[in-house]
């Protein structure tokens, strides 16, 4: 840029200071766009804001930033003008393109002139954004000359952009083949068919499945790159000091359930810092460091992936969380006294507990938690919570790595088929009638040196009559443990998951359906809300 | 006298750069603005020879401030300022009356260019 403007310390530090706060602006217009996604002021002013930071860094000679702007700024005026929807997705996506112009900014005050977008996921973020983009426009006018400009920008060549429309259809129809090569394999049984050719689909079909599965996955980075910024925003307006420490973000998951994990993680998060963190005066007076500490973390952990919001907070006291609870009317007196101390915390996912006024009384959590949990559920995952008053709060979700295809065991009750995903199964056991004892009326067995409570899958589904036979497994989700007594244990399939949310709205102990081998359909059991 | 510019964008980046530009070459720079409305109000108290108008700007936006300047004084000197991708508006600038544009990033010598080409009388 020979023929550009010189460029002074002067107008260098002006270009720092100044483009800091349009990242800045961007960040809480975000924030403002996740709660209310029309919010059609702050669209206009994030539109405004990359549009600024473009011309800004175009003038500095940055090529890179300019380019980069340019692209968040057409897809902005896109969404401004109507023609794409923005959804909790490109919400996570514009988080990322505001953390990738502010690391090119980072670079360049770090002495960088040629600041250019990189790190975890950048490449994805402009690819993502280009999809977008030409999802939403025609290809006339302005920004398809916008995609010519900046081409360069992705210029990986081992990497190919794929319509993720594109990628679910591939995923529906591995699942058809899924379910046909569970067919064939009833025909098999029967001698129909030469096994030879079961076992090469077989082969073909996992294959195909595993490498569609990663091809949909995403590191959870992409969500959580947004929060340091939430929590420091949350501390700030709250008087608190508050550090948030992340680690996992490498962690992957299938892109749908990264793409849901933003709404909870906002609320633990929230929660974490309002009701967990101590003003710094009080922290001081109780012997803590006046800095609280938010933990965000992620891990693969047998076949599942964790997710942890821990803080080192005032923890909840489950004696007054029980009293609200029954004053609230959510339990009755003669339920309360049955309850455990991690019964007793779970109250807190409980609907009634979820209203603002409550959550700050509760001096817990609150706020939200019943949405928490229904989203988790929703993804067969689990949320489980730990906590010791005074000390701090742990709020652990379970979830699955993928939604779509799973591993499941398939349990009878009567002659209905019922589908569990195999990762909430322990082992298969014989059960001993004798073994089941009643303990507060409730029937129990000894498992492993554990009381584990029994339930009979007739009686969760609401068939009649007393499980036959001798078949149990042993359920676990979380710290959770239960003995699930069946008529007879089918045996193991691979099961595609279909929503039935849609035609049955929501059934209590049901998560979803499939179609087996046979044709039948199958439901899915919910194991949380099973186990509660 | 040298000739007088009213610099108006809502960056005060953008500003600064200018009004560097526009000084080093010998121009006056007699007043900023950060947004439409700022604008019309500083143009009317300072009577510049040349406005240099931003057009993405908050509250009121160049286009507007523009239109609603020349129609208090049709001889207004407006030069507008556009970045890339925005040539649909810098059409829509010049139907309404403004007298020559100018693309960011900025080149000095077109910046200069324009404005001693709208001091000399000519448009674009
Ligand atoms: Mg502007």
């Amino acid at each position: 840029m020979s023929e550009g403007i010189e460029i002074t310390q002067e107008l260098r530090q002006a270009f720092i200071s100044e483009a800091q706060e349009y990242v800045q602006r961007l960040n809480d217009c975000l924030l403002e766009l996740e709660k209310n996604s029309g919010d059609a002021d702050a669209l206009t002013e994030m539109f405004r804001a990359a549009h600024s930071l473009k011309g800004m860094a175009a003038t500095m000679g940055l090529d890179g930033m300019a380019d980069f702007t340019h692209e968040v700024e057409s897809v902005m005026q896109a969404i401004k003008d109507g023609k794409i929807a923005l959804d909790e997705e490109d919400t996570c996506l514009f988080f990322a393109a505001v953390d990738a112009i502010e690391n090119m900014l980072d670079q360049f005050a770090a002495g960088n002139d040629a600041p250019a977008v990189r790190g975890l996921g950048c490449e994805q973020v402009t690819a993502q954004l280009k999809a977008l983009l030409e999802a939403g426009t025609t290809g006339e006018g302005t920004e398809a000359k916008v995609l010519e400009h900046s081409s360069h920008l992705n210029g990986m060549d081992h990497t190919v952009k794929v319509e993720t429309a594109k990628l679910d259809e591939l995923i529906n129809l591995i699942g058809q083949l899924v379910i046909a090569r569970n067919r064939l394999a009833a025909f098999c049984e029967a001698g129909d068919v030469p096994e030879e050719a079961l076992q090469e689909i077989d082969q073909a079909t996992s294959g195909l499945q595993d490498l569609a599965m990663r091809l949909r996955m995403m590191p959870i980075q992409s969500v959580f790159r947004r929060f340091p910024r939430m929590v420091r925003d949350v501390a700030a307006e709250l008087g608190k000091k508050v550090r948030l420490e992340i680690s996992g973000g490498d962690t992957e998951l299938d892109r749908a359930v990264v793409g849901r994990m933003g709404e909870p993680l906002v609320h633990l998060l929230r929660n974490a810092v309002d009701h967990g963190i101590e003003p710094p005066a009080i922290r001081k007076e109780l012997g803590k460091p006046e800095e609280g500490l938010v933990r965000l973390s992620a891990r693969n952990e047998g076949g599942r992936v964790v997710v942890e919001v821990q803080d080192d907070g005032a923890g909840i006291d489950p004696q007054r969380l029980l009293e609200k609870a029954i004053a609230k009317g959510v339990v009755s007196e003669t339920e309360a006294r049955q309850l455990n101390e991690s019964q007793i915390l779970e109250l807190i996912f409980l609907p009634g507990f979820s209203t603002k006024e409550q959550a700050t009384e509760v001096s817990g959590r609150g706020v939200g938690m019943d949405i928490v949990r229904n989203v988790i559920a929703s993804m067969n995952g689990v949320v489980e919570v730990d906590s010791k008053p005074g000390l701090g709060t742990t709020i652990r979700m379970h979830l699955p790595i993928t939604l779509a295809i799973v591993k499941a065991m398939l349990l009878k009750a009567q002659e209905e088929i019922f589908a569990v995903p195999l990762e909430f199964i322990v082992e298969n056991i014989l059960l001993d009638n004798r073994a089941v004892k009643s303990m507060m009326k409730r029937p129990v067995m000894e498992w492993r040196g554990e009381v584990l409570p029994v339930v009979s899958l007739r009686e969760a589904v609401g068939l009649q009559g007393q499980c036959t036979g001798a078949s149990a497994v042993i359920l676990q989700t979380g710290k959770r443990k239960a003995v699930l007594e069946v008529d007879e244990i089918v045996g193991q399939q691979e099961i595609v998951m279909k929503s039935i949310g849609h035609f049955l709205g929501s059934v209590k102990g049901i998560s979803g359906a499939t179609i087996l081998g046979d044709g039948r359909v199958s439901l899915i059991l919910d194991i949380a809300s099973l186990l509660n | 006298m040298a000739t007088s510019v009213l610099v108006v964008d809502d960056t005060a980046f953008m500003r600064l750069t200018l009004k560097n530009l526009l000084t080093k070459n010998g121009f006056s720079v007699v007043g900023e603005a950060e947004n439409g409305e700022d604008a019309v109000q500083k143009y009317f108290e300072l009577k510049p020879d040349v406005v240099t108008m931003d057009i993405t700007m908050p509250k009121m936006d160049g286009i507007v401030a523009l239109k609603s300047i020349l129609q208090r004084d049709p001889s207004a000197k407006i030069i507008v300022c556009s970045a890339m991708g925005q040539k649909p508006l810098v059409i829509e600038a010049l139907a309404s009356g403004a007298k020559d544009f100018i693309v960011k990033p900025f080149q000095p010598d077109r910046v200069v260019e324009a404005l001693n080409k709208v001091m000399s009388g000519g448009s674009a």
